[in-house]
């Protein structure tokens, strides 16, 4: 995956939405971030390339001078805000057509992109089994292709403990927690909740599905296999079956919805046949994790 | 229960072939997906909600077997007993020998076993299909493959009894044909005899059983002088000593009355001496009634006395004269003396003479004729050859035997005489009624030919005797009920009828006369009338109940009021299945349907 998977049409409407951090840190909760626009009366923090649409009076015109380039000076004030993108990288991802774990990348980059391109600062975590691979902490639009290159080569294997990965993370503050997942997974996610609680993370569940998990297209006596653990499981589809599975399903996502409210996180079922322009311009606009 | 069908039974080993597709269909397809945490949930979901769940699988082959089995009993069309019902192809057999005529308490069993055999009729199932079979000297099947109650209960009560002796058991071989003609049947026997099925289904009503009876076993008599001698044995076939009182009768007139004590089981003779001649038969009879009715009186007809008489004239021929002599009721007389003018024969016999005058009564004879007569004409020495005996009413019992003789005489055959032997085509013996006489001649000398040799001759001087003489055939002094009375006895006579005991009459054809008269169930004294050369004549027979069905008549078991097809609890076919088994595989069917798609 490249920085070429976004047009340039789609990469300039993605650069007009930006992570909605109020309503992601709550109201009153005196978040740093107080604009949008960066501000220019704390300390100086770094500077990125000017690209359109950014304010002109923000132009380090000095740098300008020695270097003949247009630079934008950030400010470590605006910096603060530390966006976690937390992968599943299990096997049970890699399935489905199309493939969830394709919309996840696509779906962690361009959040990672609006992270960057709104001078967040940002970490991507890959969850492997019990452990997690983390990328740098990325900040300014210029990093995005090291993001994207990060996203690249991520494998799909094993079971994910997303338990057990995401408490290796140490936090730095508050901050946004973003996990991409189909949360397949065994254990309960209230520890997980609460570690992310304590940390002051603002938590995001984007609990993605494959059409195939949504409405299983199965007929008479089959054995499934889970891709992960090899387990097997003989089963009698009958319509009744076919009920219950979808009232389970329902059940399980219910459940997520419940457990983020409760948390004060934001939840989001995607599915992986949805376009990512309906994703991020319809489901997450909608849940306001963007605007 | 049993089945209709039973082949389709055969279609059994079907039902593992169900259970080999569940095994293969058990096979399940594999498929690899994401995760199985969705479906855990919803099977240990199912799983705590219907512990029976996973029995589903087993419970559609369950259903499937079940229908297939269904499917297989319906195709061999079972049918179910129904207690007591009688049903399916029924064979009744009825016993009417003369012992079912015996008594059990004021109803003979041949009406017993009729009344049973209607009730069973009436007490049987739709579906019914009836066969009757009569039995008394031979069996006979009155109907087959009756659907009618009524009809076969009508057929049942027409069953008439008879005198004859008669037994189921020799004739089972028909009845096991009739039996056999049906996939199944079930066989009723109403009998007084001791038997077995065998191999047939069905079961056998015994109606003998004990009872108070003395029967006559036999009547005979010998002449003794002017007078007969009569002898009557009389058995008991009771349990109980019996004091009996016989009564003789000579035609209609009684003659002689003895008692008679008995022990059971014993039988005893009687004597009846100095019973005067006179009379065409004489009869006796047991006073008492008793059990068996039939028995208790027996006729015997008495030989004619009247002798004929003949006068042989013969230098010497030993054949004529020992054939003549075998003949009973024959007088014969010999001479060689030709000069005699003989007179008062009823025949005369010339065996190679040929006398100066010849009588004017009685019949002729001529043996080998030297030299022609008033009659025929004489002719030279031939030489001979094979003799044939023609079909001819005088050659009776011999016709078609033939013999040889070395010379013949070459004579003519007269006009009014029938050939009866001839060698090549000459006719070498002939008989007819030449001027009122009954003449006869044989063309050559007996000595000059085997003829003597041959078991024709002395039948062939038999029959030319009763011929030319008139002499009836005695024939026996009584026949038993059923048996054929020989009417062969006499030849040419006409306008035949036969008077009944009862006084029934019945016209016989002439031609049916060689058959004999077989029309004999009823005992007593039957009339045979008829004409012969315009006079009437008359014959009797006695006809008596055959003694060794009163001997064994009051043997064996009574069954008279077992209950049919619940005595011995065997199986009598009732409801048909196929019908509901048919309806229950469509039900079970469409739950079947119903499990799968909703999957309850």
């Amino acid at each position: 995956m490249g920085n070429g998977i976004f047009e340039p049409e789609f990469l300039k409407r993605l650069e007009r939405l930006s992570l909605n951090m109020e309503k992601l840190t709550g109201a009153g909760s005196g978040g740093l971030r107080k604009s949008k626009a960066k501000g220019s009366s704390v300390e100086f923090s770094d500077f990125r390339e000017y690209s359109y649409g950014d304010d002109l009076r923000r132009v380090d015109w000095n740098a300008y001078g020695r270097f003949e380039k247009l630079f934008v000076k950030l400010f470590m004030e605006e910096r603060e805000a530390m966006v976690n993108i937390f992968v599943d990288c299990s096997r049970s991802m890699d399935f489905g057509t199309p493939k969830k774990s394709v919309m996840g990348i696509q779906l962690a980059a361009a959040v990672a992109f609006l992270a960057l391109n709104n001078m967040d600062r940002l970490c991507i975590n890959l969850l492997k089994k019990d452990a997690m691979v983390s990328s740098n902490v990325l900040g300014g639009k210029g990093q995005f292709d090291i993001c994207a290159s990060f996203l690249d080569n991520v494998g799909f294997e094993g079971t994910t403990n997303m338990d057990k990965a995401i408490k290796l993370k140490k936090f730095g503050g508050r901050g946004l927690s973003l996990v991409i997942s189909d949360f397949f997974i065994q254990g309960s996610l209230e520890d997980l909740m609460k570690y992310l609680m304590f940390y002051k993370q603002d938590i995001v569940f984007l609990h993605i599905l494959s059409p195939q998990e949504m409405n299983p297209e199965l007929h008479g006596q089959v054995r499934l296999k889970d891709s992960e653990t090899g387990e097997m499981v003989d089963v009698d589809i009958t319509p009744s079956i076919n009920d219950k599975y979808q009232k389970t399903l329902k059940d399980f996502k219910a459940s997520l919805k419940e457990l983020t409210k409760k948390y004060g996180g934001t939840y989001v079922t995607i599915s992986s046949a949805d376009s990512l322009e309906k994703i991020l311009f319809e489901d997450m606009i909608a849940t306001q994790i963007i605007k | 229960m049993g089945f209709n069908n039973p082949y389709a039974l055969g279609l059994l080993p079907l039902l593992g072939l169900i259970i080999l597709m569940y095994m293969l269909k058990q096979q399940h397809e594999e498929m690899e997906i994401s995760s199985l945490y969705l479906w855990n949930k919803v099977l240990s979901q199912s799983e705590v909600k219907k512990p029976w769940q996973k029995l589903k699988n087993n419970i559609l082959m369950l259903m499937q077997l079940m229908a297939a089995f269904l499917i297989i009993m319906a195709l061999a069309n079972p049918f179910i007993t129904k207690g007591k019902t009688l049903g399916g192809n029924v064979i009744i057999v009825i016993d009417r020998s003369g012992s079912m005529n015996a008594y059990h308490e004021g109803r003979t069993r041949l009406d017993i076993a009729k009344a049973m055999a209607q009730k069973a009729i009436n007490e049987s199932g739709k579906s019914s299909v009836f066969t009757l079979i009569s039995v008394d000297k031979t069996a006979k099947v009155e109907f087959s493959g009756v659907t009618d109650k009524n009809e076969a209960i009508k057929a049942v009560e027409a069953i008439e009894k008879t005198n004859m002796s008669g037994s189921v058991k020799e004739n089972l071989s028909l009845i096991k044909a009739v039996y056999r003609q049906f996939e199944s049947a079930n066989v009723l026997i109403y009998t007084d005899e001791e038997m077995e099925l065998d191999d047939m289904k069905g079961e056998v009503i015994a109606l003998g059983g004990y009872g108070s009876n003395v029967g006559i076993g036999h009547i005979s008599y010998s002449e003794d002088g002017d007078a007969y001698t009569v002898l009557v044995r009389v058995k008991s076939t009771s349990q109980e000593p019996e004091n009996r009182e016989l009564a003789l009768y000579g035609d209609d007139k009684l003659l002689a009355l003895k008692d008679v004590k008995l022990a059971p089981g014993e039988s005893s003779s009687l004597l009846f001496d100095g019973i005067r001649r006179g009379y065409r038969y004489i009869w006796a009879e047991l006073t008492e009634e008793d059990a068996l009715q039939e028995d208790n009186r027996a006729y015997l007809v008495l030989n004619s006395t009247e002798k004929k008489s003949v006068l042989l004239f013969s230098k010497k021929n030993v054949f004529v004269e020992k054939a003549l002599s075998s003949i009973e009721g024959l007088e014969v007389y010999k001479t060689d003396d030709v000069s005699i003018r003989p007179e008062g024969y009823d025949l005369y016999i010339f065996d190679g003479i040929t006398p100066t005058s010849f009588p004017n009564d009685g019949s002729l004879f001529f043996i080998n004729p030297d030299e022609s007569n008033p009659y025929f004409k004489s002719g030279k020495t031939i030489e001979g050859g094979r003799a044939d005996m023609l079909n001819h009413d005088l050659n009776r019992n011999i016709d078609g035997f033939s013999f040889y003789i070395s010379k013949i005489k070459n004579m003519e055959r007269p006009y009014w005489a029938d050939a009866l032997i001839q060698v090549g085509n000459n006719t070498v013996a002939g008989a007819g009624i030449y001027g009122g006489k009954k003449i006869a001649y044989m063309a050559f000398d007996i000595h000059d030919s085997d003829f003597p040799l041959d078991a024709s001759f002395p039948i062939f001087m038999y029959n030319m005797a009763t011929y030319l003489t008139d002499m009836e055939e005695q024939g026996k002094n009584f026949y038993f009920s059923g048996e054929t009375i020989p009417l062969n006895f006499i030849s040419s006579i006409q306008g035949t009828e036969m008077e009944h005991p009862d006084g029934k009459k019945t016209s016989i054809s002439e031609d049916l006369l060689d058959y004999g008269y077989s029309d004999t169930n009823s005992i007593g004294i039957y009339k045979l009338s008829y004409k012969k050369d315009d006079n009437a004549g008359e014959k009797i027979f006695a006809v008596n109940f055959p003694p060794e069905e009163g001997n064994k008549a009051f043997q064996g078991q009574w069954e008279g009021e077992k209950e049919t097809g619940n005595g011995r609890g065997y199986t009598l076919m009732g409801m048909n299945l196929q019908i509901p088994i048919i309806i229950f595989v469509l039900l079970l069917l469409a739950a079947e349907w119903m499990v799968y798609i909703r999957g309850i």
